[in-house]
Parts: structure tokens; sequence; C-alpha cells
């Protein structure tokens, strides 16, 4: 399976961002995919984040992920995972992991 | 790496992982303390199960299949659930032999024959084996059948898993990982991510996760470990059994509460030790204090423990390091270049003295003098790094001589003494055919059957004897039984029928032996499966000259035989003692010469044909090499004789002058001189010319 760019798209709203990522989140793209979220979370501001186009995803992948909500945090900024792809959601439970809980509260 | 190199690769970790199986399966065999015996069969079973590993990365599908039953007979063997027997051993040595033969054909389907093994196997460790469980298909569809036969038996393993960090590099997938292990059973995992950096400080090729999980399922750890086989080495991996249950009995209600405390479950993984648990529980001291408090050890004793405690623990690690350190694999094809390059050196080396002699220049000399003392150290460096102990070989004679013997209904105690005494690896590669020849025969004519010896007053079981020593620049090698030894009459016979010698020779008894090594030559009564076509002797000693070895034979009619087997250490580069006939100049190999003196006509006879030199007091028999090499003109006023050990037995060799000691590169003949009379290789002098090395053996005969 050829390597796919990874496009993001951010959204401004007030505070919070719209983050998403699609494509491919595997060994092979990971390090790509790294200069790309933190090009995409430069800001000090929240994030919301849409994982449901992502096509493919393994524990490297995975850990990138997890790698971008710590850094999200560690600015003191808040994350909220919107939406997750099956085959995110399907290495989660593989792996017995789970995202962490977010107190990131979207004012409609 | 390319397909090639791969191959070779795993041509060669095979073969040492097949050599430790049968090694390992002999030990057994012999083994009287259980411990060793133990020892040996985890060594098998982790051989046989290293060996699955390969061939399945290599795509050797029929030895992976193959090698899995073998492997589950023994794990039953290694756990005390099947006992040893004779017929075990036999078919795993059956085994080991499949296995060569699979990779030898490719085969793409198990034979027959290997599935007669893997049955008999079956039958052998498991009594309730029904043979329609045991169908030789997909990996998923054994491991159903396995799990049958395990039926009612639940299992719970924790499994802790902890990736090192170049895992993602190794090209491994956790995810096929956790796949796999999920379709085993119901399992609890719990994964360690909170060390992740964030993301500006993560190399993503870099693994920072591990897990602890709970696997309960119906099939054996194997299966388990099977799923981690390719990231074996990629990981820290540990799966333990922590409970057993048989689903068909009813333990009762209090059943849940029967499990581990929580403070023994911490000591089992590892995040407390005894001690601890032991001084949070009770707030006291160690176990050694207790007892000690408890007046059910002395003081002393409990001193004396811990010292041996301490001690074996030092070894062990020193061991273990010693063991781990500093060993590399290097082709054979690059260090025969080393030595090649090396050779080429010593001659330059040798130029490079000529000139300095020629030009009586004090600071060339000087020089001079450096580099061959730096090219001495190389060259016994190198020389050195081919060298591989005998034992090697040795090891692999146990085999045979435990077949042969039981085929012929023999029994044969086999020694082997010496077997850390290295040889160039050439020669030891070339000194296993001659070996194999020798002890065959021993095996065959030399050792009488145990009714045959019990009736001459003998033991039963038969000796045999393999020893290795170095001596000098040579390496001695006997081969001894205490057999029937031979028969000098019958050999006499033979050899006046045949023309070797004229019915009124005299011969010693040693010279009468060395006539069981003319081409044809046999006395056997028959003709075996294993020896006695009396085409073997001849070739063996043709193969160990071509060694530039020798071979002689000492026996007692009724006692014994023994053949010893003289071979340098190495044939790249000998010490070479340089001698002139008329103008030439040629080189005696310095480990076969005894002496050098001047030639007192005054002592010399001639008798029967032979010229003999009385050396105090000796009769010793020698060539003159301006005769033997057809050179013409006349020899010095006075001549000098070289004396040399050839077959057991002193012949000199007269020579215009001796020049002396010559480090020699041995470069072989062309095609067009392989067939020159007494002469065995070739040498490049300082100053560029050549000089022969005589075949001294050749010349003798």
């Amino acid at each position: 399976m050829a390597c796919k760019s990874m496009p993001f798209a951010t959204s401004g709203k007030g505070k919070c961002r719209f983050l998403s990522v699609s494509g491919d989140a595997v060994i092979d793209t990971v390090s790509e995919l790294q200069n790309e979220m933190l090009a995409a979370t430069k800001k000090d501001v929240n994030y919301l984040i849409d994982l449901s186009s992502v096509e493919s995803c393994d524990v490297a992948g995975l850990q990138l992920i997890f790698s971008i909500f710590s850094y999200i945090t560690q600015k003191d900024c808040l994350f909220k995972v919107e939406e997750s792809s099956d085959c995110v959601d399907e290495l989660l439970t593989l792996t017995g992991m789970t995202f962490p809980e977010s107190t990131l509260i979207i004012e409609e | 790496m390319d397909m090639d190199n791969q191959r070779e690769a795993f041509d060669q970790e095979v073969a040492e992982l097949l050599g430790e199986v049968e090694e390992a399966i002999l030990e057994v065999e012999n083994s009287d303390d259980p411990a060793d015996e133990s020892e040996a069969v985890n060594r098998l079973f982790r051989a046989m199960h290293s060996i699955k590993g390969i061939a399945g990365m290599f795509g050797f599908d029929q030895v992976t299949e193959f090698t899995h039953h073998v492997e589950t007979a023994l794990d039953l063997v290694r756990n005390g659930k099947a006992p040893v027997s004779k017929e075990l051993i036999n078919y795993v040595l059956k085994s080991h032999d499949m296995i060569i033969s699979l990779l030898e054909d490719d085969a793409v389907a198990i034979p027959e024959e290997g599935i007669e093994i893997i049955q008999q196997l079956t039958l052998l460790t498991n009594e309730d084996a029904v043979f329609d469980d045991l169908e030789f298909g997909t990996e998923e569809k054994n491991k159903e059948d396995e799990s049958d036969l395990n039926s009612g038996l639940v299992l719970t393993y924790r499994i802790n898993f902890k990736p090192h960090e170049s895992f993602f590099a190794s090209g491994n997938s956790i995810k096929n990982i956790f796949e796999q292990l999920h379709a085993l059973g119901d399992i609890a995992m719990h994964a360690h991510y909170d060390s992740i950096p964030p993301c500006d400080k993560l190399d993503p090729s870099v693994c920072h996760i591990y897990w602890d999980m709970v696997l309960t399922t119906k099939v054996e750890r194997d299966e388990i470990m099977d799923v981690f086989i390719f990231a074996e080495n990629e990981c820290d991996l540990s799966i333990k059994l922590i409970d057993e249950v048989d689903d068909d009995i009813d333990r009762g209600e209090n059943d849940e509460h029967n499990y581990k405390k929580l403070g023994e479950i911490l000591v089992d993984r590892g995040a407390l030790s005894k001690d601890e648990l032991e001084d949070t529980l009770a707030e006291s001291s160690k176990i050694g204090d207790i007892l000690v408090k408890k007046n059910l050890v002395e003081p002393k004793e409990v001193e004396a423990a811990l010292v041996e405690q301490e001690q074996v623990r030092k070894v062990r690690k020193t061991r273990h390091k010693n063991v781990a350190s500093a060993t590399i694999r290097v082709q054979a094809q690059k260090l025969d270049s080393l030595v090649s390059l090396v050779g080429e050196l010593v001659t330059a080396q040798a130029r490079l003295a000529s000139l300095a002699i020629d030009r009586n220049d004090a600071e060339v000399s000087a020089v001079s003098e450096t580099v061959q003392s730096l090219v001495s150290g190389l060259r016994d460096e190198t020389m050195s790094i081919r060298m591989v102990p005998i034992g090697t070989t040795f090891t692999t004679f146990k085999r045979l001589v435990r077949d042969l013997a039981g085929d012929l209904g023999k029994e044969i105690n086999l020694n082997m003494i010496g077997g850390d005494t290295e040889l160039d690896k050439t020669v030891i590669e070339r000194l296993k055919d001659p070996l194999v020849h020798i002890v065959r025969n021993s095996v065959d004519h030399g050792i009488e059957k145990g009714e045959d010896r019990i009736a001459v007053g003998k033991d039963n079981v038969g000796n045999l004897t393999l020893k290795a020593e170095h001596t000098g620049a040579f390496v001695q090698i006997t081969v001894e039984d205490d057999g029937a030894g031979l028969n000098l009459e019958r050999i006499r016979e033979k050899a006046i029928e045949r023309n070797l010698i004229s019915p009124d020779a005299h011969l010693t008894d040693k010279e009468t032996c060395m006539l069981v090594f003319a081409p044809g030559f046999s006395t056997a009564e028959s003709v075996t499966d294993i020896s006695g076509r009396g085409v073997g002797m001849d070739v063996v000693k043709q193969n160990i000259e071509a060694l530039r070895g020798s071979i002689s034979i000492d026996s007692e009619f009724g006692k014994g035989t023994k053949i010893t087997l003289r071979l340098p250490l190495t044939l790249a580069i000998i010490d070479g003692l340089m001698v002139q006939v008329a103008e030439e100049f040629y080189i005696i190999p310095l480990s076969m010469v005894e002496e050098c003196m001047d030639l007192d006509m005054a002592e010399v006879e001639r008798i029967k044909g032979r010229n003999i030199l009385n050396l105090r007091g000796k009769a010793l028999p020698f060539v003159k090499l301006r005769e033997q090499l057809d050179f013409t003109g006349s020899e010095p006023e006075i001549e000098q004789v070289v004396i040399t050990h050839v077959n057991g037995m002193e012949v000199g060799f007269v020579v215009d002058h001796v020049i002396g000691s010559h480090q020699t590169v041995i470069k072989s003949l062309g095609p067009g001189l392989r067939q020159a009379k007494h002469i065995s290789g070739a040498t490049i002098l300082g100053d560029g010319t050549v000089a022969l090395i005589l075949d001294v053996q050749k010349l003798v005969n």
C-alpha cells in the first residue's frame, strides 16, 4: 500500500480549532505526519480532533496520535476527539488503549 | 544482503542448530544425572524451536510443520509429562535426519517416513493420542486440534510484552501480534503508554508502549510463544502460567477466592520482592533473621548460605558476560583472502630482507627487522584465526559409533580426549572422511562382539578412544581400540599373495602393519556394508599425505590397534628448511626435520641396494637428492644429511648445503606441474627465485 500525503485542515472557532487527520497513520508515514501535526497545532488554543478520515493505523501511528494529545495538554490547552475511524477504534480495542477523557466542552 | 548470502547464513545457522540437537539427544542418552538430563532436554527443545522459527522465515513450511510436532513431543518430556526412553531417543535422531532431508529436497510435503516419525513420537509421549487427530494442514487447523486434545483444561497466562525501541524498525507488527493473541482466548490488557513523549520530543520510530496482559485460553504456552516467534529478539517477553483449571470439575463456591493474595501476585510479577513483602507484612527482618530468631538455624549457617548465594550469583554473572562477549562470525572466504594477503606480505618481507643484505644498508636492515617481526606476529595471528578445535569433528563420531555399534550388535564406549586441540579449518574439513573410515574399520573389524570379548577374558563393552594433542608444529591424532588387533601373519600372507613383498622379505611388525595401506589390500573375511572392500585405507593414507601429514599403525593381535595421524597445524605458511642441491634451492618442512649433520662417508654402507648411515649405532637409511632429482655434475667435498622423521621412521636426505630455516609461503603447483615427482609445492624466495617444496613422504616411499 502506497503512503498518501496527510493533508490537514484547521479552521478557527474562537479559541478552538479543528484538527483533522486523514490518510495513513503508519510507521512509514509517521515522520511526515509528525511534522504536519506540529505545524497544525502551533497555536496555543484548544483543539477538536477528527480522526474519522484515517484510513489505516498501526501502533506507531497510534503512538503519534497520543503524543499530540500530550503536546496540546503540556501547553495547558484542551482537546477532544470528536470522531474516530473504524481502524483506529479497532486498534484501540486490540491494544487495550483508550483516548484520554477530555474536559473540553464545545458550546453550540 | 543478497539471497545467496541469506541462504548461506541460513544454512550455517541450521547446521549449528542440528549439531546442537544431535549433541543434546546423545547427552540425554548417556546421562546418569537427572539434572544433566533435564538440561540436555531443554537444550534440545530450544534448538528444535529455533529451527522451526528460522525455517518458517525462509519458507520451509514442511520443516516448520514437522519440527512443530517434534517440539510438541519434546515439550511433554521437558515438563515431566512423558518419559525419556530409548525409542524416543531413536526417533528424535530420526527427526534430525528427516529435517536434513526435508531441507535438502525442499520438500513440498512431509514424506511417509516423516509422518511415521511424528506418529511414533506422539505415541511415545502421549498415551491418549489418536492419530486421526494428527492432520497435517494449516497451523490454524492444528491449533484447533490441539486445543481439542486439551478439552476441559483452561489455562491463564500472565504475558509481559515490552517491545524494544527498535521494534518498529524490525518490520514486526504489534497489531498482528495482538490479533493473534485475541484469537487464542479471552485477554485482559493493560497498556502502559504514560511515557509517550509529547509530539515535539517524540522520535516516531521508537516504541514507547509496553503491555501487561492476562490471557485465558485452552492452548499451551508454546502456541502463545509462536505468536511472538519472529519478534522474540526485538522485545522483552515473559509468558507465565498462573492458573490452571479443569473446566469439567466443579471446584465449588470458594474457588474464586482461592487465587493468590495481592502481595503474592506482586512478588510473582516482580513488582515486589519476597523480602519486601515480608518486611511490610511483619515489619521484621529477613528470612534468615526470622529463622535464627526461631532457633531453626545457627547464625553461621545463614552467613555461609548468604556467601554461597552471592558467590554463585557472581560466578554466573561473570560466566554470562564472558560467553556473551566478543565472538563474531566471519565467512571462510574472507579468512582465505586474508591468509593469502599475509602470504604475499611474507614474501615481500623476504625480498626486503634480501635487499637489506645485498645493499649492506644499516637503516634498511633495521626496517627490515621491524617488518619481519610485525609480519611474524601478523602471520601467527592470522593462522590462529583459522584454527578450530577438533572437538567439533570428534563430536560427530558419537552418533556414528552409536549407530554403527547398534547395527552390528556391539557395545562400544567412545572416549574423546583433547577436543580443544586446534587445527587449521581446512585440515579439519579434509580430515573428516579419513577419520570416519578409520573409525568404521575399528568398529567393524577391530572391536569384537560382546560374547567374543568375554570368551577371551575382556569386558563385553569395547573401548574406542579418539585423542588429539599438539606435538611441536604437528597435531597428533590417535584412534585406538581394545579390539582384536591386526593378524600380522594373515597380512603377510596376503601381501605375498598380491606380490607386494617377496616370500623371504624381513619386515618389522610396524612395516607389516603398514602393508594394509596398499591399494585393494584387505584381509576381511567378508565384505560388510560398513567396510571390508579394501578400498579405504590406501585412500585414507593418500588423503593424509595430501594434507602433508603421515599415518602409522601399531597393533598387537588380540589386544588392540592404534592408528596415529600426524598433521601440520596449517597448510598455508610453514616453517621450512632451505637446502641447496646443485644450483637449485629446495624446502623441506622443518616440522619433519630431526637434525642436520655432515655426511661422514666412513659411516656409510650399502646394504641390499640401500644407502645406510651409522648414526650413533643406529642404521639410518638415506637418499641422495642429487641422484633422486637427476642432477649431473659433481657433489661438494662435504655433503650434508638432513635427518627426517617420516611415517614412523627416520630417513636421511643428502644435500649439497643446508642453508637454514625459511618462512615458507606455500604456492600450489599449476595444473601442468601437479604430477611432478617428489614435489608438493613451491615458494618464492626473497630474490624472486622459486624454491620447490619437497614431498618428503613420496621421496621416502
